[in-house]
């Protein structure tokens, strides 16, 4: 009797274990690659181009040199935050990932989808639905809106340069 | 008694520590290889996993490329194919020259960047990392891939200092047609080693 709950007891620990770390692995590697981020320099609520990508400046695997990266790091702890991207011509996209990695909302930056910039709101409050902009409800308040632009060349990448301090990530004061 | 409760305690430990570390392996995130229950797409050894960036994709995965791939993009955005052997089916390597053919793909613009076995570009000297549609165009194309370019006119793909590598194939923005049946619209680039250092690898 005492070795079955020995035996039942290590196959629980077991399982839950091994969930549990499954479900803690990507909000532990969001929450470093957030605190990395804000290591190097990026701060909140603004977006930061990242150095065109080279051997010596890649920090993110597998990240492309031929694009250029806008990096906002966002907290809704005190209200939402209005993520707008200046629209490009050529392949561009405004993505927001939440603090478990996921990407929770895309939105098109071509200039061939109209208009002079994209936007979304984020928000904790899933009752909060304002007229003026598409609204993303996030879980928790921390996470990455990150702005691609097809730059593959020097050239490109500094008229992407120009352009992205443009783009804006600010926390609404009046909602 | 108390000799009891220890032994309890010593299997909880011992059933933890095994419950962690079969997770941290079965979802590569110690070991590194990919995990087993992904959702692979193989054409002519580009292999991309489609369950990137899908909410439904299993913890394992959702685990693997928030390590390997974070920030990546969902497959109705962007697909990432990754091939690491020739056409003979060797591991890709500096120490050889290749030659790359393939087609424009169904998509708004696609890539192929070269990255080291720990994916990150190679420190070469030449800023040939990757090559695009824009400079491929829209119909067939062929590129060397070699450790040192041969002429100012070349577009190519360095290898320099890259060790074992791999090529990503991106496709950003693939028609439906792609993902709905990417064996039969996906392009898969041809790899041919042309010759080596020293003979085969």
């Amino acid at each position: 009797m005492k070795s079955i709950i020995g035996f039942f007891l290590f196959g629980l620990a077991l399982v839950v274990g091994h969930f549990f770390t499954l479900q803690m692995a990507p909000s532990v590697i969001m929450t470093k690659a957030i605190s990395a981020m804000g290591d190097r320099g990026i701060p909140v609520h603004k977006f930061v181009l990242s150095k065109r990508v080279t051997p010596e400046t890649q920090s993110i695997i597998r990240s492309s040199p031929d694009l250029a990266y806008s990096i906002c790091l966002f907290d809704l702890s005190n209200g939402p935050v209005l993520v707008r991207g200046t629209r490009w011509d050529g392949y561009a996209s405004l993505t927001i990932f939440d603090s478990v990695t996921d990407a929770v909302y895309i939105i098109s930056l071509d200039t061939t989808d109209g208009g002079s910039s994209g936007s979304v709101l984020l928000t904790t409050d899933s009752e909060l639905q304002p007229k003026d902009h598409p609204t993303a409800t996030l879980k928790k308040p921390k996470g990455i809106a990150l702005i691609r632009r097809l730059a593959p060349t020097p050239a490109l990448y500094e008229k992407a340069k120009a352009l992205s301090a443009s783009d804006s990530c600010d926390v609404l004061s009046n909602s | 008694m108390m000799k009891l409760v220890f032994k309890y305690i010593l299997f909880v430990g011992l059933g933890s520590a095994v419950g962690v570390l079969s997770a941290l392996w079965m979802s590569g995130l110690i070991g590194g290889q990919r995990p087993k229950l992904a959702a692979t797409v193989t054409s002519d050894n580009w292999t991309a996993d489609w369950a990137i960036g899908a909410k439904g994709a299993t913890p394992y995965m959702r685990a693997f490329v928030a390590r390997y791939g974070l920030l990546a993009l969902p497959k109705t955005e962007a697909v990432y194919f990754v091939r690491s052997v020739d056409d003979d089916g060797d591991q890709l390597t500096n120490k050889c020259i290749y030659r790359v053919n393939g087609k424009a793909q169904m998509a708004m613009w696609w890539s192929i960047t070269l990255y080291n076995d720990k994916g990150y570009l190679a420190a070469g000297f030449d800023n040939a990392y990757s090559i695009d549609q824009t400079t491929l165009g829209d119909g067939a194309w062929s590129v060397e891939v070699r450790p040192n370019r041969q002429n100012d006119k070349d577009v190519w793909l360095s290898s320099a200092n890259a060790g074992a590598f791999e090529l990503m194939l991106r496709v950003y923005k693939p028609a439906t047609a792609l993902l709905g049946a990417p064996e039969k619209n996906l392009n898969p680039p041809s790899i041919k080693r042309l010759s080596c250092e020293g003979g085969k690898p």
